[in-house]
């Protein structure tokens, strides 16, 4: 007989670790290479990191790829070509994904989350293709320096998702659908089949892709319209590009918009790729507290990566002193007004938000032009993208207002750093981007539903359904930006352990060149677009949600979503509808074909739209209501958006 | 009818012949045949064939020889055609469903279920190549220590996807002593499903060993041996059900339920009350005790009546198990012979066997009988006698089946549907639905339902429907459930509007609700 006593310990012990899991969702990290040509059948240990701060010994490790590898190739004995495998056991979950031949990168995570696997599997696929995109293909590059660059982009990328309780949760549903789709802004002639070619479209394509200096030298333009608040998914996103053979561009754009949602804001750290979050002191403190046995390792010391010398980030802060226009003495840095800050309040936002925006309406964030002292990636990144073939290529980035604008340039381009190549630059820019403000055209329209569509082809989709975002109610100020290297140092100087002092939160290392002859427009999406977005939000289904709430329409819509991939083995019937109707008020519809998926979401409770009384609707869609129905008209036909 | 020649049964022979074990020195034996009482004492049965037929004497040893079997399975099912034409090959209405358009036929290459003992020894799999499916074995079983050891977890399962994102799936199973896999690329059945079949094969060991019987084999050595320990009929049957659940799955597995005649219910009560009164009749006369359960079916395992105690129900999975010992020995059991085996239900007592007499009665229906009673068989064969004679008196024995015949015009963009009523876990479908069918149902319960088998919500209403963008002709279907009914409808292919399906749809469920007591068993007879 078991005695009571030790039953009891066992449940609670089992509990207390359950609780403890289940903020650290993602559990472990494993990278490793098995050749085809490998004569003892072991495989190679690129990365192994486990994120619980358990102890493994090697043995443990190799043991645990071993078995992964292992199960692998024992499916493969039943089925050919297996390209991503979802492992599901009592107490965790775990993705497998082959990532290059040989190259096989996985993650296990907390079994409460484990129907939300899809989105992990994204998330994986995402973070590989970021590596890649920014160090190459691993299988060109050396084992030993292999594992020092994966420590560098996985284990930070991972720590980061970690710190976000619930984070795949709070993940819309868009995130689960494929690891190359990426979100775009929906125009309101686009959608009526109006597909011109915009005035400030051309004006772009004419001053910079094809003028006579740039020629075959600047290969393509991206636009980007990223707000800070994300209450309107129909203006966020991609908006153009002009190169139809630029193959990397849902790489680059899950980029972006995963440094802005990530971070609540696209900031040159973020583009660095040196800004991260942490938890501030407080909410250690607090965690060490709840836990009652304060772990050292817990704590993350703001000494554990200065990677540049204190001599060197002296002269850094005096410089972007200077850059900014404030005094270089130290003393004031901490005043100095924040160009962004997310975390901070309300009011201190509103605030300062009319100066902010008549300093900051454009700038580089990534150019030459940023001081020579700072890390290289801050004068250009060096990205590998693929248009015709893979190579590298440098991209700079420029913003101005909402606006982000990705321009990539061919590596041997040399005017790239001087100034006036790059003054011209920002202004056909901001000609072009001025034009694009003067009458940006989103669809505004009142849609009481909530939607996506999906093009296969094309990569991109268009939805309404709300995103998520770091900072935006932060009202605990759990976490703080920090950027590697100066903010250490920062504290260092001034003994200061306030949040504020950080460099991110503090400045943008912008480099702004004024063009005093152009005002700056008004545009019209001001505030006409904010009246319009409290109506949206009045009707659209995601808007009325608690976050309890939210977090469980999320999970059921990746239940009704998942199961669509039962079905693909039947080719004949290549056009699939379904739609599920449940008595808590939740309505799905869902179309797929070759060429794209259309997601519907809608309460039927508050339906307010007249059945369609006058003609029998043999169409399933016509069911979802006359709203509905005429959108579905307006947009079947044309493709895409 | 000339199919089978004229031959005769030993009757000393015939015992031997259909199992490999003498039930003396192993409790696990099943299928051991009596002849029947009537009939016993002649040397020669004769068999009461088709009135239509010549009449067959049957001679010499049945069960072993395997190509006499197959002669009797087809002579079987050509009487079973004769005898419910209605069920069998019901014609429906001009239009088509178009299942067989969208979805393939299954070859049954896709499923593979192994079977082996937690010192990782085989007990069964189909897989052809029985030495690769011991290395197949030996990987399942590292993996499953592996997490078990390590992790202190278990393995749940495991799927793999190709590019185009079709999946092979692999669902375990961790039983006290025995381990079992499903390997399934089939893509319409969820982990939920795959765990209740994993659940019914390993029901289906335990109803023949038990798991007290189990765990003293296995406790004394870990290592046991036990594939040779199950009988050639063990192992047969096994095979059968594996087969059945790769290749065409019963419409009951699937919907987790029973299947009942519909009758008219004077027709029902009158069969109840002949089994109450015989019981009674048997409880005066002291033989108190002996006789735990009756039922009723017809040949093709569809419930007519049920005797039982008032307080225990039989689990479905039980009685599932039963049917279909029944059903793979319904080819002797219509040569008039008695099928009296041990059984262990797993869901109703794990550790201890149960005894099951089974017989056909003259008016083509079978009755089982349960008793907890080893040497029981005179009484209960006695008390089947008394009710096969009793019912061919008091009921009209012939065409127990009231079935919906109006149905196609009643409902006419209806092609197929199957009905279940929750309560009593019974399902009605007015014809056996094809295999493709049935796949399509899958789907339409799929749609409202997690991998788990987590409904999304406690009502729901799914449309599906499947289109060649080049080509006309569609495939639709609508799944209805709620707390108390679950309906699966396959529309035909005509162009209909959404609210009619609808309509039809209430309507099939209002009609299905007034039908009720004709369609489903409420309770039974207790005692």
């Amino acid at each position: 007989m078991i005695p009571v006593r030790a039953l009891g310990f066992g449940v609670s012990d089992l509990e207390e670790r359950r609780f403890a899991d289940a903020s650290m969702s993602v559990q472990f990290i494993v990278l490793f290479r098995d050749d085809d040509d490998n004569k003892d059948d072991s495989c190679k240990s690129l990365l192994y990191h486990d994120l619980t701060q358990h102890v493994l010994s090697t043995n443990d490790k190799e043991q645990k790829i071993g078995i992964i590898k292992g199960m692998w190739r024992f499916s493969n004995e039943f089925s050919r070509n297996g390209k991503y495998c979802h492992f599901e056991l009592e107490s965790y979950s775990m993705i497998v994904l082959e990532v290059e031949p040989s190259y096989y990168c996985a993650i296990g995570f907390d079994s409460a989350y484990s129907s939300q696997w899809p989105k992990y599997l994204v998330q994986l696929s995402h973070c590989y293709q970021y590596f890649v995109m920014q160090q190459g293909k691993m299988r060109h590059i050396k084992d030993k320096t292999l594992s020092g660059l994966l420590n560098e982009h996985f284990i930070p990328y991972w720590d980061e998702v970690n710190l976000i309780p619930d984070y795949f949760l709070m993940q819309d549903i868009n995130t689960a659908i494929d690891d190359r789709m990426f979100p775009c802004c929906q125009f309101s002639d686009a959608l009526d089949g109006v597909s011109e070619v915009k005035e400030w479209q051309n004006y772009l394509k004419n001053n910079i892709i094809l003028s006579q200096e740039n020629y075959s030298n600047v290969k393509d333009v991206c636009i980007y319209h990223l707000p800070k608040n994300n209450n309107n998914t129909k203006e966020y996103g991609f908006v153009t590009n002009f190169d139809p053979q630029f193959r990397s561009l849902p790489v680059l754009s899950n980029w972006l918009v995963g440094i802005d949602s990530m971070y609540g804001t696209v900031s040159s750290h973020g583009l660095a790729g040196t800004m991260s979050l942490a938890e501030t002191e407080r909410q250690i403190e607090l965690e060490a507290e709840e836990a009652q046995h304060a772990q050292p390792t817990n704590m993350k010391t703001v000494w554990d990566n200065v990677t540049l010398p204190i001599s060197f980030t002296m002269d850094a802060l005096k410089d972007i002193g200077q850059l900014t226009g404030v005094s270089n003495s130290l003393s004031l840095f901490t005043n100095m007004k924040p160009t962004w800050n997310p975390w901070s309040s309300s009011t201190e936002n509103s605030a300062n938000s009319t100066k902010n925006d008549e300093k900051d309406e454009y700038s580089w964030l990534i150019s030459p032009l940023n001081p020579s002292f700072l890390p290289k990636v801050y004068q250009m990144r060096n990205f590998y993208l693929q248009f015709d073939t893979w190579s590298q290529y440098n991209v700079l980035f420029w913003k101005f207002k909402e606006v982000i604008a990705a321009v990539i340039i061919e590596p041997e381009f040399k005017r790239i750093s001087e100034e006036s190549f790059l003054m011209k630059l920002q202004e056909d820019l901001w000609n072009g981007i001025s034009l694009f403000y003067e009458n940006p055209g989103f669809e505004k329209r009142h849609c009481s539903f909530d939607y996506t569509i999906l093009y296969k082809e094309e990569s991109k989709y268009y939805s309404s359904i709300p995103f998520w975002k770091n900072g935006l109610d932060e009202s605990d100020n759990a976490l703080k930006l920090v950027i590697k290297g100066l903010d250490e140092t920062l504290h260092f100087l001034t003994n200061n352990a306030n949040r504020k002092s950080s460099i991110a939160t503090v400045t943008e290392v912008g480099h702004d060149m004024s063009l005093t002859d152009h005002t700056v427009p008004t545009g019209p999406s001001g505030k006409e677009g904010d009246a319009d977005q409290s109506t949206k939000n009045g009707t659209s289904i995601f808007g009325k949600l608690s976050e309890s709430q939210l977090l469980e329409l999320n999970k059921k819509l990746l239940i009704i979503l998942g199961n669509r991939t039962l079905t693909t083995s039947y080719k004949d019937a290549n056009s699939k509808e379904r739609m599920i109707k449940l008595n808590n008020g939740l309505m799905v519809y869902l179309f797929e074909n070759n060429t794209k998926l259309v997601l519907i979401v809608k309460n039927w409770f508050i339906d307010s739209q007249p059945k369609i009384r006058s003609k029998r609707s043999i169409n399933m869609i016509e069911s979802l209501g006359k709203d509905v129905t005429s959108w579905w008209n307006r947009i079947k036909d044309h493709e895409p958006m | 009818m000339e199919k089978s020649a004229s031959f005769q049964i030993n009757p000393q022979n015939s015992a031997r012949a259909t199992t490999s074990v003498d039930l003396t020195n192993h409790l696990s034996a099943r299928g051991l045949f009596h002849s029947d009482a009537d009939a016993g004492t002649s040397a020669s049965i004769k068999t009461k064939s088709n009135p239509e037929s010549a009449t067959a004497t049957i001679s010499g040893s049945v069960g072993a020889d395997a190509d006499l079997n197959i002669d009797l399975q087809s002579l079987i099912t050509s009487e079973l055609n004769s005898i419910y034409p209605a069920t069998v090959n019901q014609s429906t209405s001009n239009k088509s469903a178009n299942t067989s358009r969208f979805i393939g036929e299954r070859t049954g290459k896709d499923k593979h279920f192994f079977i082996f003992t937690s010192a990782g020894k085989l007990v069964f799999s189909q897989w052809e190549n029985e030495s690769h499916a011991m290395g197949l074995t030996g990987i399942i079983h590292t993996v499953m220590n592996y997490f078990n050891i390590n992790d202190n977890t278990s393995m749940k399962q495991f799927s793999m996807y190709d590019g185009d994102g079709i999946m092979t799936r692999f669902v375990f199973a961790d039983k006290n002593h025995i381990k079992l896999m499903v390997q399934c690329s089939n893509n319409y059945e969820s982990t939920a499903q795959l765990q209740q079949q994993l659940d019914l094969v390993y029901s289906y060991i335990i109803s023949s060993v038990s798991q007290r019987n189990l765990n003293k084999l296995m406790m004394k050595r870990s290592n046991f041996d036990l594939q040779h320990y199950l009988t050639d009929l063990d192992q047969q049957l096994l095979q059968s059900l594996c087969d059945s659940l790769a290749t065409q799955q019963k419409l009951t597995w699937f919907a987790n339920s029973l299947e009942c005649l519909p009758m008219t219910p004077k027709k029902r009560n009158a069969i109840n009350t002949v089994l109450s009164s015989q019981y009674l009749d048997f409880n005066i006369s002291n033989r108190n005790g002996q006789i735990l359960y009756t039922l009723v079916t017809s040949l093709d395992m569809r419930l007519i009546s049920i005797l039982r105690p008032s307080n225990h129900t039989l689990h479905t999975i039980d009685l599932q198990i039963l049917f279909e010992l029944v059903q793979l020995q319904l080819t002797d059991l219509l040569l008039d012979k008695v099928l009296w085996f041990p059984i262990c239900f797993p869901k109703f007592n794990d550790n201890g066997f149960l005894y099951a007499l089974i017989k056909v009665l003259p008016n083509r229906t079978i009755i089982m009988v349960i008793s907890s009673q080893k040497n029981a068989f005179e009484t209960l064969n006695e008390f089947v006698g008394r009710i096969g004679d009793k019912l061919m008196e008091d009921v009209n024995s012939n065409n127990l089946e009231f079935p919906l015949l109006d149905w196609h015009k009643m409902f006419p963009c209806i092609n197929h549907f199957v009905y279940k009523m929750k309560r009593t876990v019974q399902i009605y479908t007015p014809f056996q639905p094809t295999n493709e069918m049935l796949q399509y149902y899958n789907h339409l319960k799929n749609l409202c339902e997690d991998d788990q088998g987590r409904t999304l919500n406690k009502s729901s209403i799914a449309m599906l429907k499947w289109k060649n963008d080049t080509s006309p002709g569609q495939l639709s279907g609508l799944y209805w459930t709620t707390e108390k009914f679950e309906l699966y409808i396959l529309l035909n292919d005509i162009n209909i509007s959404n609210q009619s399906i609808l309509r039809s749809a209430k309507r099939l469920i209002q009609h299905m609700r007034e039908v009720e007591s004709y369609l489903f068993i409420s309770r039974g007879v207790t005692f």
